[in-house]
């Protein structure tokens, strides 16, 4: 059997697998249905498998947001230290070169004496805590020091409040952060390689892909660059107005921005200067779900200015579509956007 | 109406049925016993007696739970024998990070319910609603038939429909 074929043999068993746990939970399965489902399992290990998948899935279905760690973290240590001593003791046992023979036992022991103090002191430490967006999503975050992130789309942060600091992790995506300022404990964001300290302000993190922009609206803020092979990872200062713009392989560079474009967003809006087609596409793109696609050389070199509302992704298209005199053409997958050509060009 | 000796005389007469079930779902007939004895201990603890309208499904459907969690743990457990040796043989440092990988953990729930209700989301508007009377306020078929003023036959497939979307998105990540 060949790979294609393969897969389809397993798809087939998963719908069936969609198909059984459909009808046992229809609140009308029998003694005889459930018994015809245990010889169906019986047959085949990769049917029990896909029905695995199957009940997970549906299980998935319920989760919930945002996601806690705290209940967990403390029996998710001691199952993590137990484990890892166990399976400490045994790898030495077994395998004494791993830890350079003789001292194997001896390595073993000091891991187990530096766990200690590490272990008292997570319990004592509050587990990060995540909050995520979906695509076209936004939504405000109240800290628990009062500070409040807004998470544009598919965003993902990952908060860390401790009595000695505030850390929080960008992922992905974009978040604008009012910090409220609190003399004796950082308030502090990475995103990519870069360090962000804030000085008591409001500024905008965003990282896409490997480019991160912090743009600061009010405030002073420090940026630092955490790449080791970075040579000039001095911090930077950033004043109101300032915004600051790192790639994976470049210093930051400092540069002047809108306000209004920065944080358009927040009103439902996109706000364009002046800028290529290209670049106003792929920021539409970080809102829906349907990519829009450029086609032809002609339409990637238009530019334009203006506000347009991004409530919804028909609206947004017609908008855009009207004011640059573009032709949309909507597939399954996608939307493909060509110079009309109707019209002849002006 | 069910009175618990009426439950237990059920439980009793699908006793070797629920093993036979269970031992199919875990491959292994002595682990089997264990869960059906548990499935008693769960349902003398249930309160709501009275809500039971499929007694025999009921008692299936816990079994099942009980295997599922069962087989949860043994992904986990597998997942992380093998992280442990990859992180073993280069660095000794992976318990330190145990926190971190616990966020991060964490984080891949966080992506997962965002596909899921992405998912849901993206489902035809009808299908969308029966899965979610069905899943999230536990209505049987007929009362979300009901609900909805549709055919029992329909909510069957707009359910179909709303698990095929979600096990092709989880297909990669559920574990």
């Amino acid at each position: 059997m060949n790979s294609k074929s393969q897969t389809n043999a397993k798809r087939a068993t998963e719908d069936e697998a969609i198909q059984w746990h459909v009808l046992l939970r229809s609140g009308v399965a029998t003694e005889s249905d459930w018994m015809d489902f245990t010889h169906w399992l019986e047959e085949d290990q990769e049917r029990n498998e896909a029905y695995d998948l199957v009940s997970l899935s549906w299980e998935a279905a319920s989760e919930q947001e945002p996601i806690t760690l705290k209940p967990y973290v403390f029996d998710f240590f001691i199952n993590f230290f137990s484990d890892s001593l166990r399976k400490l003791t045994e790898l030495v046992s077994a395998k004494p070169w791993a830890f350079g023979g003789g001292f194997g036992v001896a390595t073993a022991a000091m891991a187990i004496l530096l766990l200690t103090p590490a272990l008292l002191d997570t319990s004592k430490t509050a587990a990060p805590q995540i909050y995520a967006t979906a695509v076209g999503e936004q939504r405000s975050v109240t800290l628990q020091d009062g500070s409040t992130v807004l998470l544009n789309t598919a965003t993902t942060i990952l908060v860390n409040i401790t009595p000695q600091a505030r850390r929080i992790e960008l992922k992905k995506g974009e978040a604008f952060f009012t910090v409220q300022h609190e003399n004796d404990r950082i308030f502090e964001v990475t995103a990519n390689g870069l360090r962000i300290t804030d000085l008591g302000t409001s500024f905008d993190v965003r990282a896409i892909n490997a480019r991160t922009q912090v743009s600061v609206i009010d405030g002073i803020v420090e940026v630092e660059s955490r790449s080791p092979t970075d040579q000039n990872n001095i911090p930077v200062r950033l004043i109101a107005g300032q915004q600051a713009v790192h790639s994976a392989d470049a210093k930051i560079k400092v540069q002047t921005f809108d306000a209004s474009q920065i944080t358009a967003w927040q009103r439902g809006n996109f706000v364009f200067k002046n800028d290529k087609l290209p670049t106003i596409v792929a920021e539409i793109n970080r809102y829906f779900e349907k990519p829009l696609r450029l086609d032809g050389r002609d339409v990637s070199n238009l530019s334009f200015s203006g506000i347009i509302q991004m409530s919804d992704q028909k609206r947004t298209v017609r908008d855009l579509v009207a004011m640059l005199s573009l032709q949309d053409n909507e597939t399954d997958t996608e939307i493909i956007l060509t110079r009309n050509t109707m019209k002849p060009n002006q | 109406m069910m009175s618990i000796e009426e439950l237990n005389a059920i439980y009793l007469a699908q006793r070797a049925n629920l093993c036979r079930f269970v031992a199919a779902r875990l491959r292994d007939e002595a682990g089997a016993e264990d869960v059906v004895q548990d499935v008693w201990m769960r349902i003398e603890k249930s309160k709501k007696l009275e809500e039971i309208e499929n007694p025999v499904g009921y008692l299936f459907t816990i079994a099942g739970h009980l295997a599922l969690d069962i087989i949860r743990q043994r992904k986990r457990q597998k997942a992380r024998e093998e992280k442990w040796t990859d992180e073993t043989t280069t660095k000794l440092d992976g318990i330190a990070t145990s926190q971190e990988q616990n966020a991060e953990a964490s984080l891949l729930q966080a992506e997962r319910i965002i596909k899921v209700r992405t998912a849901i989301a993206r489902l035809p508007p009808k299908s969308r609603r029966a899965f979610e009377l069905h899943r999230m306020q536990e209505m049987s078929h007929k009362e979300v038939a009901a609900e909805m003023g549709i055919a029992v036959s329909t909510v069957e497939k707009h359910i179909i429909r709303a698990m095929r979307e979600l096990v092709q998105t989880l297909r990669d990540d559920v574990s």
